[in-house]
């Protein structure tokens, strides 16, 4: 077994889908100790969304759990029954960290707040990510990806500048990066409040709001407008823009090229392209009429790369001449990469239901303690009798005793050994096959 | 708590632009001592002076130093010394070639922690390549995903793979300084910033490796709901961004705008139908929005128990009442000739109340006490440094 850097570290995670996930995800690959709980019978959100295989919904085969879950025990608990809470809380006795993304008002409700569990261990710290943190008029507001990324302020920059705002909203990022982010940045919090904890031998609870993070990158935009009365603006040419990286065309797919950054840059792409005529026009004279005439450029340039791959691109402006260029993979193209393929970025992973599958590697090496996988995500309760048994020291006759069901099967709401999904998946990418399904992705 | 949760922790800080500062930025307001080494050829540059630089690197100390100059390399060895952290963003290979390579720091200091972090890598064919944000998200995937159907790709805004890089990388400084206190032992962090972007969007890079499906570009949309999107309110470029998770919501959605007979619209009847029919059911709705601001109808969905909320720009964040009342915001003096508000950590930690804020310092002001008071040098000595520009 490898060394990890988080080994003596115990964690708990109440909390499904992404960010909560992702953020013990980030612990467990660094050697903690996750055990994730779910509800019986339903589990993570997430085992209801796909991707699936072959788009065929399974709760043991969503891609997405899969994923975020490798390196976790999982038990299944139903916190809101008697039974379930007894043995939560009997778990978080000696935890080191509660991550959760539950409802701040439920938390409260279910006697799970911070302060009752602070009553419980001490040295509990519990990081809570929901939409908009614990605190403030809309504490108790809903949100999802869509909402935070938005409300966030980088949906309002994103893809860029656009000439026609009506037909062309806002975006958000591809896939979950607000609940990815919250993630991360409920990890880096909470390694402060172990940190802390060093020192004070107590916990603390750690506040994330998932609107926040995306606050903090973007505040440029923010401190533009507090410090000169400035917003900058998404639609082209009404006054300071967001900022744009228009895609130019190659042989073979887009790059993009920013010649009007500075006069290197400048003169190093006239270079490139072998001087061209226009580039000694007056309205290209100095870095002031470069940027203000980019609309200009840009075509002229395409008209120039569209001869060249994407490959041919880079090594005539990147690699001789310094110019920064790089192409817009696809993700195929991604997949297949030579760069990544070097450098080992996807690694295999291996999960009994699914099989073995290419994922995204670590996001960063460290050379004594390394990122490593130790196990595939666990099935709906596949560790609840280690868990109950080893860990909280009940017997599997206690279980059977105290719980009811034969072979160690629970009654809902109590302990579910063996699970039973009450709510399938839903695929809507099969063309209607889901109908009737009811819940797409929330209880 | 009187301490802060990095007290007495030191970071030697060679990063520039933006995703090492924003880390150790992260770092310094939790109590390390950040020192900031800086050359002074930047100092005549203006973004230095400008919010938008104080923003990324509030709470730290200055100094600079000729890293060309061999006793301005000794000075930055006698610094990693006394420091748990060495952070840098260089190229591929220049802290190696200035003999600053981790090989030669751990020989000045076992234990420390250094952590190099660059666009594409320090492997690879393309390890060599200037990758900022742009073109890591253009050689990461990202920006193929972004933009509009039938458009060309577009560039998710706010130098995201920055922001992303710059948090993962505070997590894994904290995990290593962790690892150190306990085992003794530091340790050598890479990180690529391409990379981060790959894992930030697992779903899309599974669905293309196991199902071959390279999704385009996403648009607002989601693979199981509807309504899932951006709709226009009152006024001028106003938004609100409304997503529907499941049939209670939608049940809700229809009574709270008016319109329970979309719930009994056969096209709307199920989640599956209604992502099927998402176009005509975001057409109605938009009819809807645009009768109300972008905050009305947030708020009239949310009360009952609907998401929603309005697309921000800066004015719009600067303005909005939760963050402020969350205390997102702090005023730290002035810069540019305006007030200087700045951004704080995106997290509140209840035993931490006042993490440490303070106005970015001017270049080059923490020179003597680094020298003097840290490295133990003379008055004399200093003053011979600085006449021979190692410290410039």
């Amino acid at each position: 077994m490898a060394k990890t850097a988080l080994s003596e570290l115990r964690v708990v995670e109440l909390g499904g889908f992404i960010a909560a996930p992702y953020c013990a995800k980030l612990m467990a690959d660094m050697g903690a100790e996750v055990i994730k709980v779910e509800e019986s019978g339903k589990g993570d959100p997430a085992r209801r969304y796909g991707p699936f295989p072959k788009d065929d919904p399974h709760p043991e085969r969503s891609l997405l759990f899969a994923y975020l879950n490798t390196n976790k025990q999982g038990i299944t608990l139903d916190v809101k029954s008697t039974l379930g809470k007894k043995l939560f809380k009997e778990l978080l006795r000696d935890a080191d960290v509660l991550v959760e993304s539950n409802p701040p008002k439920l938390m409260k409700r279910l006697g799970l707040d911070y302060k009752s569990l602070s009553g419980i261990n001490p040295r509990l710290i519990v990081t809570s990510i929901t939409p908009f943190g614990q605190t403030g008029p809309y504490r108790d507001y809903k949100g999802t990806n869509l909402i935070s990324w938005h409300i966030g302020g980088i949906g309002y920059t994103t893809p860029g500048e656009v000439e026609d705002p009506d037909n062309h909203p806002p975006l958000k990022a591809p896939g979950h990066q607000a609940d990815v982010m919250a993630g991360i940045t409920g990890a880096s919090a909470t390694m402060f409040a172990l940190m802390a904890r060093d020192f004070t031998g107590r916990g603390q609870h750690v506040d994330v709001s998932e609107q926040e993070p995306l606050v903090t990158a973007i505040a440029a935009s923010v401190i533009s407008y507090t410090n000169r009365g400035e917003t900058p603006t998404r639609i082209a040419g009404m006054g300071r823009g967001v900022g744009s990286r228009k895609p130019v065309q190659a042989k073979d797919g887009y790059y993009t090229i920013q010649p009007h950054r500075s006069e290197t840059a400048w003169q190093s792409t006239v270079k490139a392209m072998g001087y061209p005529e226009w580039a000694a026009l007056e309205i290209f004279k100095d870095r002031q009429s470069r940027r203000e005439n980019m609309d200009a450029i840009l075509p002229l340039i395409e008209e120039w790369s569209r001869d060249y791959t994407r490959e041919e691109l880079y090594q005539i402006l990147q690699v001789e001449n310094h110019v920064p260029c790089l192409p817009m993979n696809t993700m195929e193209e991604v997949l297949a990469h030579r760069h990544y393929a070097e450098r080992g970025t996807f690694v295999e992973m291996n999960h009994p239901q699914i099989g073995t599958f290419r994922a995204p590697g670590p996001p960063y090496s460290f050379s004594a303690t390394p990122w490593r996988i130790e196990r595939p995500a666990p099935t709906l309760g596949q560790h609840n009798k280690n868990v109950i048994c080893a860990r909280l020291g009940y017997s599997e006759e206690d279980i059977r005793a105290t719980y009811g069901g034969a072979g160690g099967e629970a009654p809902a709401g109590g302990l579910g050994v063996s699970p039973r999904y009450s709510i399938p998946p839903l695929s809507c990418r099969r063309g209607g096959q889901g109908a009737r399904y009811v819940c797409p992705w929330r209880g | 708590m009187d301490k802060l949760p990095l007290d007495g922790v030191r970071v030697a800080d060679f990063t520039q632009v933006v995703q090492g500062p924003y880390a150790t930025q992260m770092l310094a307001q939790m109590g390390a001592e950040v020192i900031k080494i800086e050359t002074e050829s930047r100092n005549q540059d203006e973004a230095r002076n400008s919010a938008g630089f104080a923003r990324l690197n509030c709470s730290k100390r200055s100094m600079t130093l000729n890293l060309k100059d061999p006793r301005g390399l000794e000075v930055a060895k006698s610094l990693v010394k006394i420091s748990d952290i060495v952070i840098e963003n260089f190229a591929t290979g220049v802290m190696e070639r200035l003999g600053l390579g981790y090989e030669a720091l751990r020989k000045v200091k076992p234990d420390i922690i250094m952590v190099s972090s660059t666009g594409l890598g320090s492997t690879g064919t393309f390890k060599d390549a200037i990758a900022l944000y742009a073109e890591v998200q253009n050689f990461a995937g990202l920006s193929n995903l972004t933009g509009y159907k039938n458009g060309r790709p577009g560039m998710v805004g706010a130098m995201w793979a920055d922001h992303l890089t710059g948090m993962l990388l505070v997590f894994a400084m904290v995990t290593a300084l962790r690892h150190r206190n306990s085992t003794g032992e530091g340790q050598y962090i890479q990180a690529c910033m391409a990379e981060n972007v790959i894992a930030a969007m697992p779903e899309l890079v599974l669905d293309c490796s196991v199902n071959g499906r390279d999704a385009g570009p996403q648009e607002n949309g989601d693979i199981a709901m509807a309504p899932h999107g951006v709709y226009r309110s009152q006024g001028f470029d106003k938004w609100v961004a409304i997503a529907v998770t499941n049939e209670k919501e939608w049940s809700a959605f229809c009574k709270a705008t008016g319109h329970t007979e979309w719930a009994k619209d056969e096209r709307f009847a199920d989640p599956v139908s209604r992502w099927h029919h998402q176009e005509e059911l975001d057409r109605l709705i938009t009819q809807w929005t645009l009768q109300r601001t972008d905050y009305e109808a947030m708020h009239i969905l949310q009360k009952v128990g609907v998401p929603a909320g309005p697309i921000l720009d800066g004015a719009g964040l600067a303005n909005d009442p939760h963050l402020n009342e969350r205390g997102c915001y702090i005023p730290l003096g002035e810069m540019e000739g305006g007030p200087y508000v700045h951004v704080v950590q995106p997290f509140r930690l209840s035993d931490v109340p006042q993490p440490f804020y303070k106005l970015v310092p001017p270049i080059g002001e923490d020179n003597s006490y680094v020298l003097g008071e840290l490295l133990g040098m003379s008055e004399a000595e200093i003053t011979r440094l600085a006449k021979d520009k190692v410290l410039s």
